[in-house]
């Protein structure tokens, strides 16, 4: 990266600075202990800073395309340095992830292994809420079935296990109440979801068994948080333009 | 990632009351693919998405293998072609035999002078 960083044609001398630790020196360039951290990466290094010689020596830094994708590296380097920049002290409190611990129960304190069937039914919107309707009647799923296969309805049967981290969060909540043996249904993008639950085992996880991911991932949020809202004051100061229909054509 | 997509990952946690995760199960999440569509995000998802794209860049990563692709094709392979020997048409027959016959009348009539 450092490579990409430095100026056109100027091979890798500044990939070292005063004080680090050089490994290897690759017809007099030196590789620093920062790049290789393990023997086997320092080997990779070196191979690759013997073809990067090579490459110079043909000066490919200055054939058009190479040019470009050197030019993109750079950009995309940078962008994600600023953005580190100022996300760098993003961080989640004891009291945050407390929180968000006890604010999410069905993932954590009650959290548990659904084993449940599912019809998953391409309809259109009137046939969902019919099918609503006839969910609500029907005993299980089987009898569900059979009524859509009168009707003709695409649809697709299967059972699964999964922990609730691993359901859609838009079922979770409602899964998370139901009993064995109840059937709920939940609109999807092409149609609808029908569930029954067929058992719910128990398998809570403590707080202090969690909160190493939780902090990670509210780190993560906050990252995100911070970039996204980065971009858009950025936008809202740019000037951007758009010549010609060049961004209807992006669409 | 594109913004839109950042603000995605943050309006799905932000509307579907998720929370974190056991270790284990996210592992085994990672390597299986995103659903179709972001309403069938489960929270394992949405903690592999969140945690892919704002990672804070670590230590120096070795770096990845250089790929090596061919972009011409193998050296070319003798190719071996049969093709009819063309012989000569109708016409050339008739004008070579009748220059032979020509040939074979002048030197007749020279020898007889």
């Amino acid at each position: 990266m450092l490579l990409l960083a430095a100026p056109l044609g100027c091979g890798r001398a500044d990939a070292t600075r005063p004080g680090m630790r050089v490994l290897a020196k690759v017809n007099g360039a030196e590789i620093s202990a920062a790049e290789a951290p393990s023997a086997q990466a320092l080997e990779r290094i070196i191979e690759r800073e013997l073809l990067v010689q090579k490459a110079l020596e043909a000066r490919l830094e200055r054939d058009p395309a190479v040019a470009e994708a050197i030019d993109g590296a750079r950009r995309q380097v940078l962008a994600q340095a600023w953005i580190e920049r100022l996300s760098a002290g993003a961080r989640s409190t004891r009291e945050e992830v407390r929180a968000f611990y006890a604010g999410n129960p069905a993932l954590f304190a009650e959290r548990r292994i659904y084993r449940l069937r599912e019809l998953a039914v391409s309809a259109p919107a009137e046939l969902v809420e019919v099918l609503r309707a006839e969910a609500a009647r029907a005993a299980d799923l089987e009898e569900l079935a059979a009524w859509l296969r009168s009707r003709n309805a695409r649809f697709s049967a299967a059972t699964l296990t999964q922990p609730a981290e691993q359901l859609p969060l838009g079922m979770l909540p409602r899964l998370a109440r139901m009993k064995p043996g109840e059937i709920a249904l939940f609109a999807a993008p092409r149609g609808a979801t029908v569930v029954q639950l067929l058992h719910a085992e128990e398998a809570p996880l403590g707080e202090a068994q969690a909160a190493p991911l939780i902090e990670r991932f509210l780190a993560g949020r906050k990252r995100l948080e911070i970039a996204a809202a980065e971009v858009k004051r950025l936008r809202e100061v740019a000037s951007i333009e758009y010549p010609g229909d060049i961004k209807a054509r992006a669409r | 990632m594109t913004p839109l997509k950042l603000l995605l990952a943050c309006a799905v946690l932000a509307s579907g009351a998720a929370a974190a995760d056991p270790a284990p199960d996210l592992l085994v999440a990672e390597r299986s693919p995103l659903p179709p569509h972001p309403s069938l995000y489960s929270f394992a998802d949405v903690v592999r998405l969140t945690l892919g794209a704002a990672a804070p860049a670590g230590p120096a990563a070795p770096p990845a293998p250089l790929r090596v692709t061919s972009v011409q094709p193998a050296a070319a392979e003798p190719r071996f072609s049969i093709e009819p020997v063309r012989e000569p048409g109708r016409w050339r027959l008739l004008v070579s035999g009748l220059a032979l016959a020509g040939w074979v009348a002048r030197r007749r009539l020279v020898n007889a002078l």
